[in-house]
């Protein structure tokens, strides 16, 4: 009687203890609690950088709904200017947001790893290519098979440059989700999303090696206009998409040391491609005097190009007298025939002028020099003509004369 | 009989021109209390409310020393008819203010505990104020204590 009675009050005392520590809890720790575990589901979402991540957000703020539902109208009257409802359908609506952002950046991950295996390939392929048109090059006397080939392996690589800037190209815009792009400032997600996925992807390292490979195939072979417009426009592509990610890029790394200074060196490396285009085309005019067995001095620019010119023919000019004159004329035929009116003039000169990399008054200078070495060289015989054509007159006008009076004669006889 | 009407007329209007125009009812409770911490020139802030004062008098009169405000953390509700009640760790008391024309004034000072609360935590509960320290519960109102346990 007097056990069960005990254990009656012992019952009644843990009872007791129970309510009163369901009822002596403060409303503010509760709204607090509230608040952290809300915050904490809240950065999960902000700070997941996969969907892996975000795998128990749901199950979570399930929880915290079903955790806080029987204090909804403390919570209701303490979270101004928000409430029980909306804080829990907030945290639901950021979570599906954030889901859509990564199966659209799962997508562009795919395609970047299929990218990623494809430049792979083509940087291999393009070596090899780069490594045979050089040895080509390397050939003094190069016959037409050897040009021939040269010519289908220069194209090749042409072509496999341009796929693999491409590719990388598309990978530059699969790095960042367009709507990454529009925004003004990256929050820290951002970031780190764009810094895995470079990461991953290497995608700096690829624009550095797609940039060096453009500038390598610059300087190992000879070019034309046509092909010239056609890299410089590819130039500006790859220049404008660059510039719009570069950009983001290096707000993400901007702590970083290395990757920052890797961003630098591709700024430095698109100089140089200027550079390397800008000068392919007088390497190409170089090469074609040389070709022809023609020297000059080098040069890099509109100048240049003008007292180089001027100084070989002035050295001709000095030289006339000299040289045997079938060995001067040879050097003209060479110089003016084969390339300055067969190359330089239909082929090179419009580019020069509309690229503003020659003025009009250099072209006139040199094709002045040009012909003045030409009358040196087939002087114009024309006062022997003038003779000629008096004397023909001359006999004309007697002839006639001694004809007429011949007539008058017989008619006055 | 005509003095009398227009004495009572005169008496109406009267009245009607003192009585005080009534809003009711009113009711001023915040559904959860704040804990403010004092800011190094006695300052408390209740950015909801829009509620600031100086707690430096309220230090003096509970611990007797100007410079107990350091540090410190109070806590503050407001119960349904407008009155703040005041308290904090290691406090012996629990304070009742009313607002009064820029300033707050005291209305009843009720002894907690004389040993000072350790963790205590002012809830809403209409029509009562109850203050929590740990297992302790007390139901407050601005007249005293209305019942509690130990």
């Amino acid at each position: 009687m007097i056990n069960s009675t005990l254990k009656m009050i012992l019952s009644l005392l843990i009872f007791w203890g129970v309510i009163n520590s369901v009822f002596a809890q403060s409303d503010l720790e509760i709204v607090d609690n509230f608040k952290s575990e809300f915050s904490s589901i809240e950065n999960t979402i902000k700070n997941a950088t996969s969907l892996v991540d975000l795998k128990d957000v749901s199950s979570n703020i399930s929880l915290l709904k079903e955790k806080y539902a029987p204090h909804k109208e403390l919570l209701d009257k303490s979270l101004y200017p928000d409430n029980y409802q909306g804080s829990i359908d907030k945290l639901n609506k950021d979570y599906l947001m954030r889901q859509g952002d990564f199966t659209t950046i799962d997508v562009l991950q795919t395609e970047v790893s299929a990218l990623n295996e494809q430049v792979e390939f083509l940087n291999q392929r393009n070596n090899e290519l780069l490594s045979q048109v050089r040895n080509l090059e390397a050939q003094h006397d190069k016959d037409a098979k050897t040009i021939k080939k040269l010519e289908k392996l220069v194209a090749q690589l042409r072509a496999s440059i341009r796929k693999r800037d491409e590719l990388v190209l598309s990978m530059i815009d699969s790095l960042m989700p367009p709507t990454m792009r529009e925004k003004d400032v990256l929050t820290v997600e951002d970031k780190n999303v764009v810094a895995k996925e470079e990461q991953e992807e290497n995608v700096i390292a690829n624009v550095q090696t797609t940039i060096k490979d453009n500038i390598r195939f610059m300087q190992v072979t000879s070019l034309k206009p046509d092909d010239l417009i056609a890299i410089r426009e590819q130039q500006e592509d790859f220049a404008n998409k660059w510039k719009k990610v570069g950009v983001r890029l290096v707000e993400v790394y901007s702590e970083d040391g290395k990757k920052a200074e890797e961003l630098k060196e591709i700024d430095e490396l698109f100089d140089s491609w200027y550079a390397a285009v800008a000068n392919e085309a007088w390497y190409s005019i170089n090469e074609d005097f040389s070709l022809n067995g023609i020297e000059l001095r080098s040069f890099k620019n509109g100048n240049e190009f003008t007292t180089s010119v001027e100084m070989f023919i002035g050295d001709e000019l000095k030289n006339l007298g000299v040289k045997s004159e079938e060995e001067s004329k040879r050097i003209y035929a060479q110089f003016a025939d084969s390339i300055w009116f067969a190359t330089i003039q239909p082929v090179w000169m419009n580019y020069l002028i509309e690229n503003k990399m020659l003025t009009d008054e250099n072209k006139n200078k040199m094709e002045t020099k040009i012909a003045e070495w030409k009358n040196a060289l087939y002087p114009s015989n024309w006062w022997i003509y003038l003779v000629i054509a008096v004397a023909v007159i001359g006999g004309g006008v007697f002839i006639f004369m001694k004809k007429r009076k011949s007539k008058n004669i017989s008619v006055s006889d | 009989m005509k003095q009398l009407l227009i004495l009572s007329a005169c008496l109406i209007l009267l009245a009607t021109a003192c009585s005080t125009l009534t809003l009711q009812p009113a009711d001023f409770s915040w559904p959860v209390e704040s804990a403010l911490k004092v800011d190094s020139q006695g300052n408390v802030s209740e950015d909801r409310y829009s509620t600031d004062f100086n707690t430096i008098g309220l230090f003096y009169e509970e611990f007797q020393d100007s410079m107990s405000y350091k540090d410190k953390e109070i806590r503050l509700i407001r119960n349904n008819s407008g009155e703040y009640f005041i308290t904090g760790k290691q406090f012996k008391n629990v304070y009742i203010f009313k607002a009064s024309e820029g300033t707050l004034v005291l209305e009843k000072k009720i002894f907690i505990s004389e040993f000072g609360l350790k963790e205590p935590a002012f809830n809403q509960r209409l029509p009562y104020i109850e203050l929590l320290d740990g297992d302790y519960q007390i139901n407050l109102t601005s007249d005293g204590i209305e019942g509690g346990s130990k």
